[in-house]
């Protein structure tokens, strides 16, 4: 199984880096000087990282989830944190983004665990079925919201 | 004689979430060419159900279009499901229609039945 190239090696290695870079080798607890416009460009770094190893996780299968769980859970919290440890000490602006991440981390954490919790799904199930087809009845029901016309519908995709 | 076609706010939606895939986008819209041309090469959800279809394409992650078919509707241009009838081949008096539901990828389909949840609900795509 080949996990997520960048993304799960950046997060290995980004809370060393980052108490390193920034806390100038002292403990978490030290009064720290930080650098707020480098720490938000960091901060910025992982959220987008973020965002696309969530897009990459819609991908795998069970087995590999459960793999990238063992290879990654206990770094994936380590951001986690540090950012409970400094959050009171900095600026609003860059707080809204540490919580961005603390939030965006989270998802991942119960992304991962949902998939690989998950039961293997058969989907030729006659359940399964009937779900798809109430699903799309649901949509066929509620959303009224409608554009008629070949050309607006194949305008979407342009 | 011609399918009409209608798309709702909430395939406009899925679309868009594929704005930044535009390999899969490609795809969608040749399927969706296809399906416009020719309805019933989607595969029908549950066997005897005269409805809604299903085309799949892609892989890593497999794609899932679902669309619904009327074949013959008196008055598409103020659509109404009760103006349309099922049974009949699109002629002269009605046209056909088709109701493009939604495009989402595999896992999302899988997601969403295994918390059960209804697609309005939103999640993290």
């Amino acid at each position: 199984m080949q996990p997520p190239t960048v993304p799960s090696a950046y997060i290995v290695n980004a809370p060393t880096e980052f108490i390193r870079q920034f806390g100038n080798g002292k403990s978490q607890a030290d009064d720290i000087s930080i650098d707020i416009h480098a720490l938000e460009h960091i901060v910025a770094g992982f959220i987008s990282m973020l965002k696309s190893y969530h897009t990459t996780l819609l991908q795998l299968s069970p087995e590999e989830a459960r793999a990238l769980i063992q290879n990654v859970q206990s770094p994936l919290s380590a951001p986690q944190a540090v950012i409970e440890i400094n959050v009171n000490e900095l600026q609003s602006s860059f707080q809204e983004s540490l919580v961005a991440l603390a939030q965006l981390t989270q998802a991942v954490h119960e992304r991962i665990s949902l998939i690989a919790n998950r039961k293997e799904i058969d989907e030729e199930s006659a359940d399964y079925q009937s779900f798809l087809v109430d699903l799309a009845q649901e949509i066929s029901e509620k959303d009224n919201d409608k554009v008629y016309g070949k050309d607006s519908l194949m305008a979407l995709f342009d | 004689m011609g399918y009409r076609v209608v798309n709702r706010s909430s395939f406009r939606q899925d679309v868009k979430g594929f704005k930044k895939q535009a390999d899969i986008l490609a795809e969608a819209q040749q399927k969706v060419a296809e399906i416009i041309e020719n309805p019933a090469i989607g595969e029908f959800l549950v066997g005897s159900w005269v409805g809604f279809q299903k085309v799949s394409f892609h892989n890593k992650p497999q794609i899932r279009l679902i669309y619904r078919v009327y074949p013959c509707c008196r008055n598409a241009e103020n659509q109404s499901e009760d103006a349309c009838i099922y049974e009949e081949e699109p002629n002269e008096e009605c046209s056909g229609l088709i109701d493009f539901l939604f495009l989402k990828t595999r896992e999302e389909c899988n997601n969403l039945y295994a918390q059960r949840k209804s697609y309005s609900d939103g999640f993290i795509r």
